[in-house]
């Protein structure tokens, strides 16, 4: 007994320490949407500050609206040559053509000519956007722009063809997760929860010992309707792409964002959200609206092969029957949810 | 020389008292340092990047509405007992007002064109934040 006081009064002060475990939460607005690091720490005030600046500096160099930014300096130079960017911008186009190439490009980086002629094309216009239901005439146009990737030759990038564009929206917020972690981390922070506009990603783990947990939204359902509940280990990262974000109404159709760069029409694969868990943030973002327009049987198809970059993620596929595919990195820690709003659920094994 | 005391091999009541006291110092630690929000859930409401008010949820016995100051389209939150939500906004794209009540710890109301955000915290935490 004598030598389990010691424990004991240790185990209880350290108790006393962990109870002190109230977040500081920085809520801010970047890259046309709203985000959120939550950081479990001291005093985390220059680590969150930091944060907020690296995604400020993002946004300056990857926005599409700001006219010195290098994607709108790349976008004004299409089919004229290369302009000099910034080595993230180059890193992060690259890994965007990646996708792009791996996805047979189902992500698209260069869709922007048709996403405009939807309506679909910055969400900092969104509020005052004519959305638009456009002639087949004026896609069969614009699709031929949307064919070839940019060029990135070391620190310069380039656009091939006059009237192409870059918009990296589809990757560029999964993509900034890592600087802000990097942020975090050399401030000292070990545990937060990034939300980087739907883009979750966990730094650490609760300050009760457990991974932190995210719900999943009903993509049926509105306000507090959720899917599931999933637990987000250490350093992974889940990004959701859904129909349900944007949409529109026209003649009694609903057309959403998520257009197939095939035909340029909203992308009719069966789904009606996707949610990639991955270790890698800007892939997980990127690969989410992939696999969303390449449909549930290919994406379980890429899963199951064991090959390639799907297989080392894990997926929640939510297809337009109701039906949920879980892949079995997920089953631990899963709360399903949506029974009563007429869901099933599967794990998927391989 | 070996000192008195590591002669000593039964625990003696004055070992007891110290014990004791260290105890007492722990649970008032723990007392002192217990979360302030408990099992409270709270609304926070953030508008271009300021926070403008915590709105303590559980707190509430009845409805309390705030005009929110300074935002671009005029927008009214309304919280009561354990919820929130967005009773009416002026705003073109009206997503805000569509989400309708939040009550759990981790729900999220945002309004793009205001860039307002209502996050709601504690109450147990279900989750740490929302993916879709």
């Amino acid at each position: 007994m004598r030598r389990m006081l010691p424990l004991l009064c240790a185990a209880a002060l350290l108790s006393g320490c962990a109870a002190r475990s109230e977040p500081t939460i920085q809520t801010f607005f970047a890259m046309d949407t709203t985000m959120s690091v939550t950081a479990y720490a001291e005093d985390p005030t220059d680590a969150l500050v930091a944060a907020q600046q690296a995604v400020n500096r993002l946004d300056a160099l990857w926005s599409r609206t700001r006219p010195d930014s290098d994607i709108a300096r790349l976008n004004a130079a299409a089919g004229t040559g290369a302009v000099a960017v910034d080595g993230d911008t180059a890193a992060l186009l690259t890994t965007a053509n990646a996708v792009a190439e791996e996805s047979g490009l189902a992500f698209n980086p260069v869709l922007c000519p048709v996403m405009d002629a939807w309506g679909f094309g910055s969400t900092e216009s969104e509020t005052t956007a004519v959305h638009r239901v456009p002639a087949q005439a004026e896609l069969d146009e614009l699709l031929p722009l949307t064919r070839d990737l940019p060029l990135v030759d070391g620190d310069t990038a380039a656009l091939a063809l006059p009237g192409q564009a870059v918009d990296l929206g589809g990757i560029a917020k999964g993509a900034a997760a890592r600087y802000v972690v990097d942020a975090l981390t050399q401030n000292g922070v070990e545990r937060a929860i990034i939300a980087l506009g739907g883009n979750i990603t966990a730094l650490g783990v609760r300050p009760d010992g457990h991974p932190f947990r995210v719900y999943v939204r009903d993509p049926r359902g509105e306000g507090e309707d959720y899917l599931c509940l999933i637990a987000l280990p250490d350093g992974r990262t889940c990004s959701t792409s859904g129909g349900y974000e944007r949409c529109f109404v026209a003649d009694g159709v609903t057309y959403h964002h998520i257009i197939d760069p095939a035909n340029g029409y909203p992308a009719q694969s069966g789904l009606l959200s996707v949610t990639v868990v991955a270790d890698d943030p800007a892939l997980a973002d990127a690969w989410s609206t992939a696999l969303f327009v390449l449909g549930p049987d290919e994406a379980l198809r890429r899963w199951k092969s064991g090959q390639g970059t799907v297989a080392g993620m894990d997926l929640i596929l939510v297809t337009d029957a109701g039906h949920v595919y879980v892949t079995q990195g997920l089953e631990e820690g899963l709360e399903t949810l949506g029974e009563e709003a007429g869901y099933t659920y599967e794990i998927v094994r391989r | 020389m070996r000192s008195s005391a590591a002669d000593r091999v039964r625990p003696t009541p004055l070992d007891a008292l110290v014990a004791l006291a260290v105890l007492a110092a722990a649970a008032a630690i723990l007392f002192a340092f217990r979360p302030k929000s408990g099992n409270f859930l709270t609304a926070r409401i953030v508008l271009d990047n300021e926070l403008v008010a915590e709105l303590p949820l559980s707190a509430l016995s009845e409805t309390v509405t705030l005009d929110v100051p300074g935002a671009r389209y005029p927008i009214t939150v309304e919280a009561e007992q354990g919820r929130v939500r967005v009773s009416h906004s002026e705003c073109p794209s009206q997503d805000c007002v569509h989400t309708g009540w939040v009550s759990r710890s981790g729900g999220q109301i945002i309004c793009l064109p205001n860039r307002l955000v209502i996050t709601v915290t504690g109450g147990g935490a279900d989750a740490d934040a929302v993916t879709g």
